[in-house]
């Protein structure tokens, strides 16, 4: 017999936690990050437009990233955590 | 012996069952594997004077941190040398770098890094800088240093298309792609021209599309008109900005030096000449096609008007259609060619490979010796 090792980083460390639930959308000032890909804003904005046919929003706050592939730099990120109560945003091409 | 891995053990009954665990599990790119036994494991470790837990590199984007035993685990796996861990620390340094963002693996480009060594490792270690450069070619360090890399990500960020990979082609440079510059030329090393000591190894990441492209440019002697045929060739690939590569090969490098023209020379030529003519782009349906704030575009054929056959857009150089042509994400990354003597002494071309040059930039870092 031999012993071979898993070679894999096994589950992810955790860090990244899925945001406490906010129950309704109804009255919520809402947050709106485009990652910046090409018609992407055109996708979100038909989300949006659905999402209000059923939900009545204090406020709708639509920002860019500059960079596709990274986070929201801090000012975007201080700015949504500010002002809003939920956030919309997503990765796709 | 201390038991100082965290990695879980499985219990095989012989070699022939260790492989087979490794290809049952999806631990493998699709090739046998040196079974990572503790024993052999440790030996890099302690080799490379690492602790098991040491990080190496930080993966936000899939939510996790390399370590050192996961480096020498997969190193092991891909049929390193305990030799090579300097330059395999080195370059997941450099794929973990802020400044480089491993954030495309799941890019339908199959954008994946390569890796260029330079410095006396390069040398010392054997890799390779010569005949059939990009594949490979029986030597051992190039192979398996490329190898390792693609197998750590393989198994630590489920970059493989079960897992998270959506490229539709795939990158053939993958498992393959880590070359030394050929330094014996007069041209400075590409790590000299980015600041280091030439005694300083260093590993250089650049991501890169799928490629690479061979460019007919022997047609004469002339530096200019050898370019020319290059300028041509990367100007009708995507039309894309970032830092390319420009692999020299020795005797083309021995052509330039002969007629005065440096490593800065070649580069400048090209970033004044890789154009094409606003008539062009639109004419192929690349104007304004990776921008996000021109409207009117994308796959719908555009009127050439009066005057679009004389004005150019450009690869490399800021110009003034930059906003039509490209996205904020490509505007704020380096745009560059990396020049780099390597190849085979003898044949009539040139090589470039594209970047991926959406989100990252590439990086050198130094190697350690141990």
């Amino acid at each position: 017999m031999i012993e071979v090792l898993n070679p894999t980083a096994g589950p992810a460390t955790g860090k990244i936690m899925m945001a406490e639930r906010t129950g309704t959308l109804d009255g919520l000032r809402l947050g709106v990050i485009w990652n910046g890909r090409p018609y992407g804003d055109r996708v979100i904005n038909s989300v949006i437009d659905l999402l209000r046919q059923k939900y009545s929003f204090e406020s709708v706050t639509f920002r860019k990233k500059p960079f596709i592939g990274n986070v929201a730099p801090a000012s975007i990120r201080d700015e949504i955590v500010e002002s809003c109560d939920a956030v919309i945003t997503g990765i796709g091409d | 012996m201390v038991d100082r891995l965290t990695a879980d053990r499985i219990s095989v009954e012989n070699l022939d069952a260790a492989m087979e665990l490794y290809f049952e599990r999806g631990w493998t790119d699709g090739l046998p594997v040196v079974p990572p036994t503790e024993m052999k494991v440790m030996e890099f470790l302690d080799y490379a004077g690492l602790e098991p837990g040491r990080p190496l590199g930080d993966v936000p984007e899939r939510d996790r941190v390399i370590t050192a035993e996961h480096l020498a685990i997969n190193a092991v796996m891909a049929g390193c040398k305990k030799e090579y861990m300097p330059v395999l620390v080195a370059s997941v340094e450099a794929i973990c770098h802020p400044d480089f963002r491993f954030n495309h693996m799941a890019t339908l480009g199959s954008a994946w890094p390569m890796l260029i060594v330079n410095g006396p490792m390069g040398r010392d270690l054997g890799f390779n800088s010569g005949m059939y450069l990009l594949s490979s070619a029986g030597n051992r360090p190039s192979s398996t240093v490329a190898r390792a890399i693609s197998l750590l990500f393989w198994n630590c960020t489920e970059s493989r298309p079960d897992g998270i990979q959506r490229g539709q082609f795939g990158n053939p440079g993958r498992g393959h792609y880590c070359i030394a510059e050929n330094e014996e030329t007069s041209w400075d090393p590409l790590h000299v021209m980015l600041g280091f000591d030439r005694e300083q190894s260093t590993v250089t990441a650049v991501s890169t599309y799928p490629g690479p492209y061979q460019v007919y440019c022997q047609r004469t002697a002339n530096p200019e008109l050898m370019l020319d045929s290059m300028a041509d060739a990367i100007s009708t690939y995507d039309f894309y900005r970032g830092t390319y590569i420009l692999l020299v090969p020795p005797h083309f490098a021995e052509l330039f030096i002969q007629r005065g023209w440096s490593k800065h020379d070649v580069r400048r030529y090209l970033m004044d000449n890789c154009k094409r003519s606003v008539a062009d782009l639109k004419r192929r349906g690349l104007w304004g096609l990776h921008s996000s704030e021109y409207d009117g575009f994308a796959g719908v054929a555009q009127a050439v008007q009066p005057g679009d056959e004389d004005r150019y857009a450009y690869v490399f150089k800021p110009h003034e259609y930059d906003r039509i042509m490209f996205d904020d994400t490509t505007l704020l990354r380096r745009s560059d060619i990396y020049v780099v003597v390597g190849g085979g002494n003898a044949g009539p071309r040139l090589c470039f490979l594209a970047p991926y040059g959406v989100s990252t930039d590439p990086m050198t870092v130094a190697v350690h010796p141990v």
